[in-house]
């Protein structure tokens, strides 16, 4: 499902609400760090519902199924402006009677997470860190995601996230050690590089040939997924959670499934 | 991991070209105002006296093995140890991270 927070701003957040809506338990209410999204909790949110919590999982904007506006169309992906957001869901998911269980889990989800709890603690119950960096190296980013803030690799991985994400992420325990990988890309680019460098100065036609290679290559890598309708901003869908897990590769599973 | 839940995790980042750019915008905030941001949200937590939990994957490789314990006493925070699981500890051992975020005991 989708909520706009804040109202008109064009900022759609995707989420995830599961279990009973009159528990009399606090709400709980599941971010996320990066990069992923409300997917990490797929296998989390059953267990919380079926201990009669009720529980909602969100994309922070940006990530995910939620919207992915242009830096600078409206929303700059701020700390600032991801606290306001939250604070601005809260209202919106009618969440504002009761006090509520923060969990923020990872980078980033656990800075906005600590900061939207110290500057409402009143709303907050319990606010649970989940491997988020809290003394010297808070606000430090692992080794493989450190590219993102080089100038050089930052502008090659914002033309292909594959660049980065692609690779291999090392020890981050046993099921992040690969990142997702189209079968045979690297290997192919490997065998590009042994053409090009086979070819000093060849001829016209061996450089047209190269460039088709290169070309067939892109778009190999935007092939190996199968591409989904984003919902238009004029128009949010009104979509069951079946029809909104369906083709995204993710289900948990609610009443309307 | 299952190629399936590999493929779900980079789907977003194909779908949308927007997706880069965001990437790089976020690191770049949290690597300049990171630090900073939470060191003014714990001391906040500290003063408000809100309830704080801690849940740590033990083979954080990112983050290291334990929390940190200054700021774990600052904010007077329990501690739970996810035995077996790594940053993402909810994607490595979700049976336990659940126990740990109901409250119950985690082996």
């Amino acid at each position: 499902m989708y909520v706009e927070a804040p109202k008109g701003s064009g900022v759609e957040w995707f989420f995830l609400d599961v279990g009973r809506k009159d528990s009399p338990q606090p709400p709980m209410l599941l971010l996320h760090g990066m990069p992923s999204y409300s997917y990490v909790w797929r296998e989390v949110l059953p267990g919380l519902a079926a201990a009669g919590r009720r529980a909602i999982a969100v994309d922070l904007p940006g990530w995910g199924n939620s919207t992915m506006l242009q830096v600078g169309a409206g929303f700059d992906y701020t700390l600032e402006e991801y606290v306001d957001a939250l604070d601005s869901l809260v209202t919106r998911l009618e969440l504002r009677g009761q006090p509520l269980e923060l969990v923020a889990p990872g980078l980033l989800g656990g800075t906005v997470g600590a900061l939207w709890a110290a500057r409402h603690p009143e709303a907050v119950a319990k606010l649970t860190l989940v491997n988020v960096p809290l003394g010297a190296d808070a606000g430090e980013l692992p080794k493989c995601l450190k590219p993102l803030t080089n100038p050089f690799t930052a502008s090659i991985f914002c033309q292909n996230p594959l660049n980065v994400v692609g690779k291999p992420i090392e020890g981050a325990g046993r099921s992040f050690r690969s990142f997702p990988l189209a079968p045979g890309v690297r290997s192919a680019s490997r065998r590009h590089a042994r053409k090009c460098a086979a070819w000093p100065g060849g001829s016209d036609k061996k450089r047209r040939r190269t460039v088709m290679y290169v070309v067939m290559w892109v778009g190999s890598l935007r092939g190996h997924a199968p591409r989904a309708r984003k919902p238009s901003l004029a128009s949010p869908p009104k979509a069951t959670s079946r029809e909104v897990c369906g083709g995204r590769g993710m289900c948990v599973k609610t009443e309307a499934c | 991991m299952d190629p399936n839940d590999q493929a779900a995790y980079l789907q977003p980042m194909l779908l949308d070209g927007n997706a880069g750019f965001i990437a790089v915008a976020v690191a770049k905030q949290l690597k300049a105002q990171g630090a900073a941001a939470m060191a003014a949200a714990l001391s906040g937590l500290a003063s408000a006296a809100v309830p704080c939990q801690v849940i740590w994957g033990n083979s954080d490789a990112w983050f290291g093995e334990n929390p940190d314990a200054a700021a774990v006493a600052a904010v007077n925070a329990t501690v739970v140890k996810v035995p077996g699981a790594g940053h993402f500890a909810s994607e490595d051992w979700a049976e336990k991270v659940t126990k740990a975020l109901l409250g119950q005991k985690v082996e």
